[in-house]
């Protein structure tokens, strides 16, 4: 298989794991993103895969050739990777065509200016060839670091944090650029993120990382949101609303409804999980399950709103959720409201404090 | 087309095998959708996911058989893939009307084998290599 | 470390692809060789002083212990209280004023006040004992004056003594703990400060509760460097005959010619040094924890009107002066009034040997320091760094020490060799090193390695670690990397660490006086040897090259003070 593949690798600092067994397949021309909290281990991953960090235990291929494992170590400079780091490491001594033709050495100095003049017009920085790094933007000069990844044709791109270095509406813009660039060129891409958002934009499967350097869930993005294995995962995109209780004729009993709960024995507590973006506000009630609630307060967002809202009845009655409706939301423009649970953003887990 | 590289092979003739198939369904269905008969690919991913199934059970049998010590994890992990193989069912139901689905199938077929199928049985190929080397060491 | 079984993918596979060994793999170990072998070096004399010290032989060591060590150590300690307290005194007064007070001249004794750096203890001494000697100026006026006519009638201070070394090095000492304090209380944010002041302390008592105690790994490491340069001294401490251990130490070696002895006081001077480099080590540790801001702002000032202004002015103003202004001037008189074309083209020669030996030692001290530095970049790990630290370890060791450890070292070095030449080949090598040029440059690389690994590493690690990473991922090597990235990166950091050892080097006297080859004058040699003898004016021209020399640095300082405050604009 073309691309990259990792199987096994455990890494430690002193006594504290950083990463534990971990796997993964980025077959060439896939993006697959490791997202987790800082320091859950994922940029050492990527510095393995490079070879600038020794590989403790595991093995590492690129395009079915062994780059790495026990007794195998091949030097960076060997390893045919492009590297983009967090803070571009762009030569500030070197003009921006020589930063770009930096790893063409092996050609012939006019095919290396060629090259490096091809990635610039792709970047739209052939205007800049002559500048030095620092008389650039943060945006330019994450699209040199680019460019300059990708002129020697790797086998595989490694990006880290590519954009956290960018303002928000320049980061939506170059993540869209370089998730075009990548996808042209064909190259196996590991990225790593602790930008949940951003992980789901950019990949085609996304390895949940946890702080003590496990893969706690690995799948499409659209499998990490809406089928998290556990809470932490849950949580990773943003507040949620919790209730608690025990489980009973094999369901919890809740003011949205019940929610079913054939694993948990009854008599345990059970804990669930509510999106806010998975209750949404009505004027009317149009379903049998909407709930009437009482509207507290609302904040508008921009394009959305978070809503402060009360239950009136039921077994969590005068408990307070919060609910993100689209647009905004004028509490005092009508009389009753009803919410309503989108079945897809409501997630159960046993209470990881009872028992087990 | 998806081939099991040297690096992806457990040197287990059971598994490997299983995972030669498994591979094969994935070119036959890849090869479907390459030539335009989505009617076709829909009808194969059942059998996919079938055999799927049936390789769960066998590669536990066989690790259960050995004694294995990581086996009820092994066979946790067996079981959480069950929402992927329900995904790759529903993705195959609509193959025929939606060409992107043809797409998101190819790769999830691709992921679910290598990173969740193979990568995950690798954790126990040293364990196997080791028992065999035991096995024939008392043979002599 | 809980590493489970390692799997191996591609166990037994006939023909693994990839698995060439990368032509890194040499390099890396070559890093890890020569920052050992260079290490090694570095530390055998040392380890030769130590060694021989501790092998019993013709024994005078209950002989030197009955006689003159305690008066050694007594004059030594002594020496290095009043020193400490001297320079504690001004260092920190000076620094407090001119980084916290506003007062007529404080840009210009910013950086005027490092100038006495550039006075070698042993020319300041020489100067001052002119001028203030019995039938010296000073004393001759007042008796001119007053009516006096010999010593009974008045009493003078003697400056060929205690105080009067204490005195010297202070003058020229200072400067160490002036900009160490100076560091510590630029980096102390502003918020702590006002915080004590809205707590009702007043400026007194904030600097005494907050900026000093904040400040003070900053001032412990001044004040030890400070001492470290007090036991180095032999100019001052020989021609005041002051009986510190450096002195014993040349005493034994040179006029009784027992080398054990030599090494066992230079053991004992080590003791004195390694409490030093102790108390250097823990400031350091603790400097971490002091640091209280990142964000500068501008400092608040007190502005000293009128009579305290006036002071803070006279006192930054006559501590250069004694420092720096009055012994160049009168350096600058002699020369003039003793200049002689026959004697200033034996000076030229002269100083062609210093620049010479100077600018050897402080090249190779760079390459030694990039090979150091770059190992510990590219390979990391505690060992590499512990290797470097002892590599640098010898800046805090006096040069009659060390002196005595590449003697012994080469001594040993020449006869096994000569020895070796004799049985195998028939021809006699005699005494290969000892004695040469290789044998000064090789003890001023020990002594001086520290400051040009310092600077290099200072500007090695100015450079991100993704730098490297982003040039090996492009296909180049170790060395590629260092040429294409690094050395262009740091090119003022090696240029200035060639010019910090280069200087330290023209100043040096006691390593140079005992492992110079026989009749081989360096500037400072030359000035020892005229000033001993009364002949200040004759040595004069070469002392003010010494001094001039001296000033490159200081220069270069204030320089880097000028930038080390983003934000400070007034």
């Amino acid at each position: 298989m073309q691309g990259l593949h990792i199987h096994g690798i455990h890494h430690a600092y002193g006594d504290t794991d950083v990463l534990n067994n971990v796997s993964l397949t980025v077959p060439a021309g896939e993006l697959v993103c490791l997202l987790g909290p800082s320091g859950c281990g994922k940029t050492t991953l990527l510095r393995i895969a490079a070879g600038l960090e020794k590989l403790q235990a595991g093995s590492i291929s690129i395009d079915e050739s062994v780059v790495a494992e026990p007794g195998l170590e091949l030097p960076p400079e060997d390893r045919k990777i492009g590297f983009m780091f967090q803070d571009y490491a762009l030569f500030p001594h070197l003009t921006i065509r020589d930063n770009v033709s930096f790893g063409l050495f092996r050609q012939s100095k006019q095919a290396a200016r060629d090259r490096a003049m091809e990635m610039l017009e792709q970047v739209g920085l052939t205007r800049h060839a002559d500048d030095y790094p620092h008389m650039l933007s943060g945006g330019q000069q994450q699209r040199v670091a680019l460019a300059r990844a990708l002129a020697p044709a790797p086998r595989l791109v490694l990006l880290d944090e590519p954009f956290s270095g960018l303002d928000s509406n320049m980061r939506a813009r170059i993540r869209q650029e370089t998730l075009t660039m990548l996808k042209q060129t064909n190259v196996a891409t590991l990225m790593v993120t602790h930008d949940p958002r951003e992980a789901m934009f950019m990949s085609d499967r996304i390895k949940v990382m946890g702080a003590n350097g496990q893969v706690l869930q690995s799948g499409r993005p659209v499998d990490i949101y809406y089928k998290p294995v556990d809470e932490y995962v849950a949580r990773l995109f943003g507040p949620v609303n919790m209730i608690e209780g025990p489980v009973a004729g094999g369901r919890l009993e809740t003011s949205f409804g019940p929610v079913d709960s054939e694993d948990i024995p009854d008599g345990q507590i059970m804990r669930v999980l509510i999106r806010l973006e998975g209750l949404s506000l009505h004027y009317h009630s149009g379903a049998p399950t909407d709930v009437p609630v009482d509207v507290l307060t609302a904040h508008l967002l921009g394009d959305s709103s978070i809503v402060h809202i009360r239950m009136r009845e039921g077994p969590n009655k005068g408990v307070e959720y919060r609910a993100r409706v689209h647009g905004s939301f004028d509490p005092t423009a009508h009389g009753q409201v009803w919410a309503r649970v989108d079945p897809r953003c409501i997630f159960q887990y046993p209470n990881p404090e009872d028992g087990r | 087309m998806v081939q099991i590289s040297p690096s992806f092979k457990i040197e287990s003739e059971t598994i490997d095998n299983d995972h030669r198939h498994l591979v094969e369904i994935i070119n036959e269905i890849t090869k479907a959708i390459d030539d335009g008969q989505p009617g076709e690919c829909a009808r194969l991913v059942p059998d996919f996911v079938a055999f799927t199934k049936q390789h769960f059970d066998r590669e536990e049998a066989l690790l259960a058989g050995l004694s294995y010590p990581l086996l009820e994890k092994h066979r946790r992990h067996h079981i959480s893939l069950d929402d992927k193989l329900q995904i790759m069912l529903n993705l195959a139901a609509r193959v025929v009307e939606h060409p992107p689905a043809r797409d998101s199938l190819r790769k999830e077929l691709v992921y679910f084998l290598l990173d969740d199928v193979i990568n995950e049985d690798l954790n126990f190929k040293k364990f196997l290599a080791e028992v065999e080397t035991d096995a024939a060491g008392s043979d002599k | 470390m809980t590493t489970q079984p390692v799997l191996n993918p591609s166990d037994g596979l006939p023909g693994k692809p990839g698995t060439r060994r990368g032509n890194g793999a040499f390099w890396r170990d070559g890093w890890t060789y020569g920052a050992l072998a260079i290490a090694g070096l570095a530390a055998l004399p040392i380890l030769a002083v130590i060694f021989i010290a501790f092998t019993p032989g013709d024994d005078i060591w209950s002989h030197l212990a009955t006689t003159v060590l305690p008066g050694y150590i007594i004059t030594t300690l002594q020496l290095m209280a009043g020193v400490g307290a001297g320079t504690l005194l001004i260092g920190v007064s000076a620094a407090w004023l001119i980084t916290m007070c506003r007062f007529p001249g404080r840009r210009l004794f910013e950086w005027a006040m490092l100038l006495p750096m550039a006075m070698p203890a042993y020319v300041i001494a020489y100067v001052y004992t002119d001028i203030l000697e019995f039938a010296g100026p000073v004393q001759e006026m007042l008796r001119d004056t007053f009516g006096w006519n010999n010593r009974r009638d008045y009493w003078f201070p003697e400056i060929r003594s205690t105080g009067g070394a204490m005195a010297m090095l202070t003058l020229v000492l200072y400067p160490y703990v002036y900009l160490l304090a100076r560091a510590a209380f630029l980096e102390q944010s502003v918020g702590v400060l006002e915080a004590s002041r809205s707590l009702g302390r007043g400026p007194w008592r904030s600097f005494f509760t907050v900026a000093l105690p904040l400040a003070r790994p900053g001032i412990v490491i001044g004040v030890s460097f400070a001492l470290m340069e007090t036991l180095n001294d032999f100019g001052t401490v020989d021609f005041f005959a002051v009986n510190t251990f450096t002195q014993g130490i040349f005493d034994v070696w040179m006029n009784m010619n027992n080398i054990a002895g030599a090494a066992q006081l230079a053991s004992v001077l080590l003791l004195f040094v390694a409490v030093l480099v102790l108390s250097e080590r823990y400031a350091r540790r603790r400097q971490r924890f002091h640091h209280t801001t990142s964000k500068y702002q501008p400092l608040p000032a007190y502005h000293l009107g009128g009579v305290r202004g006036g002071l803070a002015t006279a006192f930054c103003a006559v501590t250069v002066l004694l420092g720096f202004g009055l012994p160049t001037i009168v350096l600058l008189a002699y020369a003039r009034q003793y200049f002689d074309p026959v004697l200033a083209r034996e000076i030229l020669g002269h100083a062609v040997n210093s620049v010479q030996l100077a600018a050897l030692a402080g090249f190779l001290a760079m390459v030694v320091a990039i090979i150091l530095a770059y190992s510990v970049r590219i390979k990391g790990g505690r060992l590499l760094t512990a290797i470097s630290r002892m590599a640098a370890f010898g800046y805090a060791v006096p040069g009659a020490v060390l002196a005595v450890g590449v003697m012994v070292v080469l001594g040993q070095f020449d006869n096994r060799l000569d020895g070796f030449m004799r049985d195998s080949f028939g021809i006699s090598t005699g005494l290969l090193f000892s004695g040469t040029i290789a044998a000064v440059t090789f003890g001023y690389l020990v002594r001086f390695l520290a400051l040009s690994l310092g600077t290099v590493e200072a500007g090695l690690g100015k450079i991100t670690p993704s730098m490297d990473g982003a040039a090996r991922s492009l296909g180049r090597g170790a060395l590629g990397t260092m040429y294409r990235i690094h050395l262009p990166l740091m090119r003022g950091s090696v240029l200035t660490a060639v010019l910090l050892v280069f200087v330290d080097c023209m100043k040096e006297l006691p390593m140079t006086i005992i492992l110079r080859p026989f009749n081989f004058q360096t500037l400072a040699t030359f000035v020892h040897q005229y000033a001993s003898d009364e002949q200040l004016g004759e040595a004069a021209l070469a002392a003010l090259s010494i001094v001039m020399v001296g000033i490159l640095p200081v220069i270069l300082l204030s320089l880097v003070i000028a930038k080390s405050r983003p934000g400070e604009d007034l």
